[in-house]
């Protein structure tokens, strides 16, 4: 095969500013710009899409985040406290629940049974509040996973 | 008139400095970008902790001569290379890691503009969207996700970029010794490393002779070398079924299942993945060779439209790139390429090969250089659709109109990049969580046994979990309404 060395651009002299250059460019440019401004400003502290906005205990398992329910958990969080989860998250307004209840709500069994691995010995009382909660709520299905006994509960 | 003819021949003349500055500047703004996620990704567990610790018990040569007589796989320098990097950390695992791979993202964002001879404003015009398309296209994802603790099939990629910029420099015996030792690294490295004999090769037949005639003739020794180490010396053999699981029509396929269906005779399997991996280039459908984006429609009746959104915009530029492609490949025929074609031509010929090394799984990441050549190939297309518009003169509402379709696909790539940033974003967020769950690895995982193992880990651990990762849902904006954020 033999190379052909025509340029045809040395002939016909392209227009940058044409609207078809201008189409191509303006968009991917802009990314261009945006992205090393991103690096840099991370370098010195300004993080627009990393920001510190940390959530709550029962925050962070609705959002089945485990790396922040472990980190928050080592910072002394209380499993039996009762924090605010922003509206949207759990529903269309705030909510100020327990972590388990939080589990419960989203009705996920593999992260109700990371937090009550984290829980340890629940007591019975909370044990069927808890129980009660979930038949509230409508998460017949984890009720077992609550309350093994599976007594019948004195919920109203 | 094709993009074979739209680049001017100006020399190192100041035109040609600021537009190829500016070049390599837009470039590696995108690498830089990239790098932003890359520093607040904690390592992954899965894989990555398992082949740490297997660095930490185990000498180079021990490595190295473990690899070279392995079974299925032949990858010395895979691990030669890891071990190499571990032990220059000196214990600064995370920081050496990360910007080793970043540095490996600034290498691909440098010697891809190089391989483009940036030349005048009009050939500027298309870098940007290239480097859209370099950074958004699934195949890249792969390599900037994952790395165990370093990501050799983005080594591979810029192994190929280097290749064929070794081709397109001034021919010497230097050129020639680094094509050889290029060649034996990559070859020794991942079996895709083979693509680089495939790069010299294309490259010289297109008349890029940076590489001279004798120097093509070692590397093809080395190639055939390669076969017959491996198949002839080592038997070190080929991937089986029982390697890894693999997609077959809209089901994911286990190694069991797979021999059980596939045992007797497995070149249908073969067959189909090598057309699977094809097409998942050119329109991102299948995927690891599932039809997911075709079962969600027509079985599931689920339309998921960033997902939809992203296929479309995939397939319509690999209309463009097969349209274009087929008015110049009686040209190619006969023998005339020319130097901005040959990344092309290039691109076709990756692709197949780059399939055909599919054969016993698809995963985007081998399929990973073709992407890189994709690219490239947008790249050309769309200079010469610049350069035409200007010498046709279309001016007026056609011009308007024109500029307007092309800022669509240009902006649905920079959608696509921005979705890369997601990605790593999420898989950020799952790496942290992994953290959170690592004793179920280490219960599952026999390397935890090896000496010293549970300290390492724990110090690990320690990093992972406290890394800072925001959820992008705490602010309640739905984001996967806009993003293909499917995690496959």
């Amino acid at each position: 095969m033999t190379l052909r060395n025509t340029h045809l651009a040395d002939r016909v002299r392209p227009d940058p500013w044409h609207p078809a250059a201008i189409g191509l460019l303006v968009c991917p440019l802009a990314l261009s710009v945006l992205s090393g401004l991103l690096f840099v400003g991370g370098l010195a502290g300004w993080n627009p899409l990393w920001p510190d906005d940390r959530p709550t205990l029962s925050e962070a398992v609705a959002l089945r985040d485990r790396g922040a329910i472990v980190q928050l958990l080592r910072e002394g969080y209380s499993m039996d406290g009762r924090y605010l989860v922003r509206a949207g998250l759990l529903g269309p307004g705030s909510q100020d629940v327990t972590p388990l209840e939080a589990a419960v709500m989203i009705g996920d069994r593999k992260m109700l049974r990371f937090m009550l691995d984290r829980a340890g010995t629940v007591p019975l009382e909370q044990r069927l509040s808890l129980r009660c909660f979930a038949e509230h709520v409508g998460a017949i299905g984890l009720i077992p996973m609550v309350d093994p006994s599976g007594a019948p509960g004195p919920c109203d | 008139m094709t993009c074979a003819q739209s680049h001017g021949g100006t020399g190192l003349t100041t035109p040609w400095r600021r537009w190829g500055l500016a070049a390599y500047a837009c470039a590696v703004a995108f690498a830089l970008g990239i790098g932003y996620y890359l520093f607040r990704m904690p390592f992954q567990v899965n894989d990555n902790v398992a082949s740490m610790l297997q660095l930490r018990a185990s000498s180079l040569s021990e490595l190295i001569e473990g690899n070279l007589f392995g079974k299925a796989y032949l990858r010395p320098f895979l691990w030669g290379g890891m071990k190499v990097l571990f032990d220059l950390s000196q214990g600064h695992y995370y920081l050496f890691f990360k910007a080793f791979h970043l540095l490996q993202v600034i290498a691909l964002a440098v010697l891809f503009v190089r391989m483009l001879n940036v030349r005048d404003a009009a050939s500027f015009a298309a870098v940007p969207l290239a480097c859209t398309v370099l950074f958004g296209i699934h195949t890249f994802r792969p390599l900037v996700i994952e790395a165990f603790p370093v990501n050799m099939y983005l080594t591979i990629v810029v192994c190929c970029l280097a290749a064929f910029n070794l081709s397109l420099a001034r021919s010497s015996p230097v050129v020639d010794v680094a094509a050889a030792v290029l060649f034996a690294f990559a070859a020794l490295t991942l079996e895709s490393g083979l693509l680089v004999w495939i790069c010299f090769v294309v490259a010289y037949l297109a008349g890029a002779r940076g590489v001279s005639r004798a120097g093509l003739g070692v590397v093809s020794a080395l190639f055939v070398a390669y076969f017959v180490f491996r198949f002839g010396i080592a038997h070190v053999g080929g991937p089986g079924l029982m390697e890894r699981p693999t997609g077959f029509g809209f089901a994911r396929l286990e190694p069991q299942e797979l021999v059980a269906r596939f045992g007797v005779n497995p070149w249908p399997l073969y067959a189909y993945n090598i057309v699977c991996a094809a097409l998942t280039v050119l329109f991102g459908e299948p995927r690891r060779g599932v039809w997911e984006l075709s079962d969600r429609l027509l079985v599931q009746h689920v339309y998921h439209w960033p997902e939809i959104f992203g296929v479309m915009t995939l397939s319509l530029t690999s209309a463009i790139v097969i349209g274009y492609s087929l008015t110049r490949v009686r040209s190619w025929l006969t023998g005339h390429i020319s130097a901005p074609e040959r990344a092309l031509v290039l691109f076709w010929v990756v692709l197949a090969a780059n399939a055909v090394m599919s054969y016993p799984y698809d995963k985007d990441e081998i399929m990973s250089p073709s992407g890189l050549f994709y690219a490239a190939s947008v790249y050309c297309i769309f200079t010469e659709l610049v350069v035409r518009n200007a010498q046709l003169a279309i001016n007026g509402t056609r011009s308007v109109i024109v500029g307007l379709l092309v800022a669509a696909l240009a902006g649905a790539w920079s959608w696509r990049a921005v979705e890369t940033g997601f990605h790593l974003h999420l898989a950020a967020l799952r790496y942290r969580g992994d953290w959170a769950q690592v004793a179920g690895w280490k219960a599952s995982n026999h390397e935890s046994q090896l000496p010293g193992a549970a300290a390492f880990i724990e110090q690990l651990e320690a990093t992972g979990v406290a890394t800072h990762v925001p959820s992008p849902y705490l602010s309640g904006w739905q984001w996967d309404r806009v993003f293909d954020l499917r995690l496959r």
